[in-house]
């Protein structure tokens, strides 16, 4: 079973994996709209890093008082008159308080809780540390991404987008900043300053902050389109390399499939040759046997209706071979057997053919050999015979019929007209040449 | 009507009739002659001769054996001849001799020492014979003895 199921998963793994792909794609878009959101909160209540601050460090009168709550913080102020524009804020100090803020570029909104208590504006600034323009020891020198707006009553909070603040303008002429420099930047944000805003009336004002909140998502929307591209690139490249890798293996396993195929195709022809040649080769003398003869004959019988290539065949019988089994027994009649197989076989062409035919009987196929050459290869046959010692114990001779094949002519007429003249030449005495000549008158 | 069925009966039995063979067995045992040469004549000079001229005219020789209508008038019972060959050199030409003789006249005869003597009237037609073979690997002046008709005796070799 776990095989099966391991089976399946090679051979579905492209498309789960590309399932998977999907799936962690809607999934992923799902997420970024239903969640995935980063949050910063600063609660004033227990935040410890926020001072109150007026105009006075301006060669103001105003005053505050800032009262921590539970929940809140509550900026007590009285506007006096002084400074020529008044105001009263809270600051609260993010990262170091000066070089090192935070970095709030990846929020997309901004949450503000506050509840006003007498008239006027507020101001939101996010003071930006721009090592440019900013300077270390003068807090004036952060640069001011501002908004101003009007705090509702209800609990709801006022809620802003980055998009909605702007660099103050007169800090950048105050401060000569170019026009390529003098844009809301909010990466590097050390204070965040709540103050009264512009034309607040002079006298008493109450404002609560009860919280500020930064809201975005863990990654940017693009960052998530780009990794999900980054990732279908990515699993499109694996799945490319697994099918490269699978074709490579595929080949590999087909070639030593092709390769083992050729090997046992090989073997097999070897063997059927082996077989083939076996079965057409008499064991004992290396000769063709009948079923080769056979072969031969059909293709040399074409050749001569066709072309009209004489074709001879010679018979020849060994004489006295039952006397030789007989005294010496069938082991020497086997050696008379080999070698005279061998010294005709010396003795004959390459284009002729030497077959067993059964017993002591043998048959030379001669082709393109007319009658009286084949009579003629015969007599040299018979002489050579006579004239080797083929045993130590005794002569061995043989005696020969000739016949030439008529085209068209059965080969069993041709075999008996062959085995007369051999029947001829053991009735003649034995040792000789007889051949059957076809009778023209 | 009794003639029909009598000629169809005599054609029945022409064609049913026992046809004697087709072949005419013909053995030949071949002695390359390496005796005496005065016995074949004085003015003859033995020349010994190379094996593909032999090889062409033994051959040639069978062929014409073969041919000849007087063996082939013996398909009964086929010929056997002892062939005494020997090279000779006459008049400018280089010659094979052919003799032959049928073998149960000449058993136990050493043909290779001994001159065949032929026999000018054998008891059997076509039992003796001889013929030369010239240089050119043609059978020439092939010669029965004794053969009815054919008594055209050329003086030829001692013959």
């Amino acid at each position: 079973m776990k095989t099966l199921l391991l089976k399946i998963a090679f051979l579905f793994r492209i498309n789960i994996l590309i399932f998977a792909l999907l799936s962690l794609t809607i999934v992923a878009i799902l997420a970024y709209r239903q969640g995935m959101d980063s949050i910063y909160t600063i609660n004033p209540a227990t935040y410890p890093y926020i001072v109150a601050l007026t105009d006075s460090v301006d060669g103001g009168n105003s005053v505050i008082n800032m009262i921590r709550t539970d929940s809140s913080i509550i900026m007590d102020y009285e506007l006096r008159e002084g400074y020529a524009y008044p105001y009263a804020s809270i600051q609260i100090y993010l990262g170091d308080g000066k070089t090192h803020g935070k970095d709030l570029s990846a929020y997309d909104s901004v949450f503000l809780w506050i509840k006003p208590r007498g008239e006027g504006s507020v101001r939101l600034y996010l003071r930006g540390w721009d090592s440019t323009i900013s300077k270390i020891d003068n807090q004036a020198s952060l640069k001011f991404n501002e908004l101003e707006f009007f705090p509702l009553e209800e609990t709801y909070p006022a809620v802003f987008v980055p998009s909605e603040f702007r660099v103050a303008g007169w800090w950048v002429s105050q401060n000569n900043v170019s026009a390529h420099k003098a844009r809301v930047d909010i990466s590097n944000i050390p204070l965040i300053e709540i103050q009264t805003g512009t034309g607040a009336p002079l006298g008493y004002g109450t404002l609560e902050i009860m919280g500020i909140r930064f809201k975005g998502k863990i990654i940017s929307q693009l960052s998530l389109t780009t990794g999900l591209v980054a990732i279908w690139f990515v699993t499109f490249f694996i799945i490319l390399i697994i099918r490269f890798f699978d074709y490579s293996k595929e080949r590999a396993a087909n070639r030593k499939k092709r390769e083992e195929l050729e090997k046992n195709l090989k073997a097999l022809e070897i063997e059927k040759a082996d077989f083939e040649k076996s079965s057409k080769e008499d064991p004992l003398t290396g000769c063709l046997n009948r079923a080769g003869f056979s072969s031969i004959l059909t293709r040399e019988q074409e050749r001569l209706n066709k072309n009209g290539s004489p074709l001879s065949y010679i018979i020849l019988d060994i004489d006295r071979f039952k006397d030789v089994n007989d005294t010496f027994g069938h082991s020497v009649g086997d050696e008379v057997l080999v070698n005279l197989s061998k010294l005709v076989q010396s003795r004959i062409r390459n284009t002729d053919a030497l077959v067993r035919w059964g017993g002591e009987e043998f048959v030379v196929l001669c082709s393109d050999t007319p009658l009286q050459n084949a009579q003629f290869l015969a007599e040299k046959l018979r002489q050579n015979i006579e004239n080797t010692e083929l045993i130590s114990q005794r002569k061995v001779t043989c005696s020969f019929g000739v016949a030439e094949m008529i085209p068209g002519e059965d080969s069993k007429k041709l075999f008996e007209r062959a085995d007369k003249a051999l029947y001829a030449s053991k009735q003649g005495g034995r040792n000789r040449v007889t051949s059957a000549s076809y009778k023209k008158h | 009507m009794k003639k029909i069925i009598t000629l169809s009966i005599l054609i029945l039995l022409v064609s049913c009739a026992k046809k004697g063979p087709d072949f005419v067995p013909l053995t030949l045992n071949w002695f390359a002659y390496s005796g005496d040469i005065f016995a074949f004549g004085k003015d003859v000079a033995i020349e010994p001769v190379d094996e593909p001229f032999s090889t062409k005219c033994i051959i040639a020789m069978t062929q014409a054996l073969m041919d000849a209508p007087t063996i082939q008038a013996h398909a009964e019972d086929g010929m056997a001849f002892n062939v005494q060959y020997f090279g000779y050199h006459r008049s400018g030409e280089t010659s094979i001799q052919f003799r032959g003789s049928c073998q149960y006249s000449d058993n136990n005869i050493d043909f290779e020492k001994k001159p065949m003597i032929l026999d000018p009237k054998p008891v059997r037609e076509g039992c003796s014979w001889s013929a030369r073979c010239t240089d050119s690997g043609k059978i020439k002046d092939l010669e029965f003895l004794g053969s009815i008709g054919k008594i055209q005796r050329k003086k030829h070799l001692g013959q």
